[in-house]
């Protein structure tokens, strides 16, 4: 199962992807169904559902801003 | 030939550079308009040299934005924070890319436009200048450097008598890759840079910095796809998105990354502005304008504006041009500057030096010029 956090832009996406695999998260890019339900186009991060409650710490601490968040298989 | 038009733009450009750009074209689709490889790696592209571009400013990636110049730039940020009713202050010293946007805003009504004079020789005396008219103003552009001469403007002090609220906004397209420029220490508002020129990277790629602090809030000017949100009909509320609508120049942008993995500060222009300055002050037919004086120096970017007794500034240019040197006459787009220095009538002829001049290249300018 991965967690699928949408973020706002491309460039937001590429800076929460960085800022995760400093901290040993790995996530990959993603503008997969889930993101568009959310967004219409848009960029998300998918990552193991495990890694999701320190993730989504991590980014909102950074201040940037996630517009939605969905689970996919 | 010998460069010296570095003010024009930086010549030649490197092999990484022109590398850089060779690949983007081979590998790079479209950046933020879909998940497939080549979309992809156009994003990182672009991600990365944002990157660079804030770490080399002091700001965070997101604020800053790409145009394909410095004019665009300046032409978002002075219509984008225009304050209608308000007043904008510039210097004497300014481009005409701050000078015409400007007075088209003044031509419909939409801003007070007023200029205060900077003293080439004096900071202290631009400040009183400035001080005299900034507690009226709303919006300051100002240049860093004039593109004609070369003198830097006392922008940290000048900021400090401003109001909190005026927006300032700097014009560093001849300071960028020449001096350290902490947007944060400055306390301005927006910067805006060419890729081209002391940062040495392609034509067609400028940014628009936003100060990390700021509140400032900018419009957009030009509105279109950014590849998100693309239900609705109106731009995105955050940056960089917000004021980059349309397809980036993703090429250029990845010279612009190569050649930020290049630029390097070092004291080796201002030497040779220095060596330069001293040849040409010996000279009894140059005359220089708004250069220097000895021990001065570091008030400049390496920019040198002079005239030859007897000569038209185009026709001297020409002639050196038939000998080696490249170098620009005329009045470089910036008619107040000239007013300032007393070069209205005759302009000038500009040479500027760049990271690959040498002293044997000022030897041989030293030997043509007083011989011509």
């Amino acid at each position: 199962m991965k967690k699928v956090i949408v973020l706002s832009s491309v460039t937001y996406a590429l800076k929460a992807q960085e800022l995760l695999k400093n901290n040993g998260i790995y996530s990959k890019l993603t503008r997969s169904r889930s993101v568009r339900s959310i967004r219409g186009c848009g960029y998300g991060i998918a990552f193991d559902v495990l890694s999701a409650e320190k993730a989504e710490n991590l980014i909102v601490t950074a201040g940037i801003p996630i517009i939605g968040s969905t689970e996919e298989k | 030939m010998i460069y010296f038009d570095n003010a024009a733009t930086s010549f030649p450009k490197s092999k990484n550079v022109i590398n850089a750009i060779s690949e983007a074209m081979r590998c790079c689709g479209n950046s933020g308009r879909s998940g497939h490889k080549y979309a992809l790696k156009a994003a990182e592209t672009v991600y990365n040299c944002r990157k660079k571009m804030a770490s080399l400013f002091n700001t965070r990636p997101e604020c800053v934005i790409f145009t394909s110049s410095a004019t665009e730039a300046l032409n978002i940020a002075i219509k984008g924070t225009n304050n209608p009713g308000g007043v904008t202050l510039v210097s004497s010293m300014e481009h005409n890319s701050v000078m015409r946007p400007l007075n088209t805003l003044r031509r419909n009504g939409q801003t007070v436009l007023r200029q205060f004079l900077v003293d080439v020789k004096h900071d202290h005396i631009t400040c009183e200048n400035f001080s005299t008219v900034s507690n009226s103003a709303t919006n300051v552009v100002i240049t860093h450097a004039s593109n004609v001469c070369g003198r830097i403007l006392p922008v940290r002090k000048l900021r400090s008598l401003c109001n909190d609220e005026t927006v300032f906004i700097l014009d560093a397209s001849q300071t960028a890759g020449h001096l350290k420029i902490d947007i944060t220490e400055l306390g301005v508002d927006i910067i805006c840079v060419p890729a081209h020129k002391g940062l040495c990277g392609p034509m067609g790629v400028g940014a628009l910095i936003i100060n990390p602090y700021s509140d400032i809030v900018v419009e957009p000017l030009i509105e279109g796809g950014t590849g998100t949100n693309s239900k609705s009909f109106e731009m995105p509320e955050y940056y960089p998105e917000r004021l980059e609508a349309g397809t980036a120049n993703v090429c250029g942008i990845a010279g612009l990354n190569a050649s930020l993995d290049e630029l390097e500060f070092s004291s080796k222009e201002s030497e040779l502005f220095k060596y330069l300055l001293s040849g040409m002050r010996d000279m009894v037919n140059i005359t220089l304008h708004g250069a220097p004086e000895e021990g001065n120096e570091s008030d400049h970017v390496p920019v040198l504006l002079f005239n030859k007794e007897g000569y038209d500034s185009e026709i001297l240019c020409d002639e050196m041009s038939k000998k080696g040197f490249a170098l620009r006459a005329g009045f470089h787009c910036a008619p107040n500057a000239h007013i300032t220095l007393g070069t209205s009538e005759i302009g000038g002829v500009r040479l500027s030096l760049g990271k690959g001049n040498t002293r044997r290249e000022i030897d041989r300018f030293l030997n043509v010029i007083s011989e011509i």
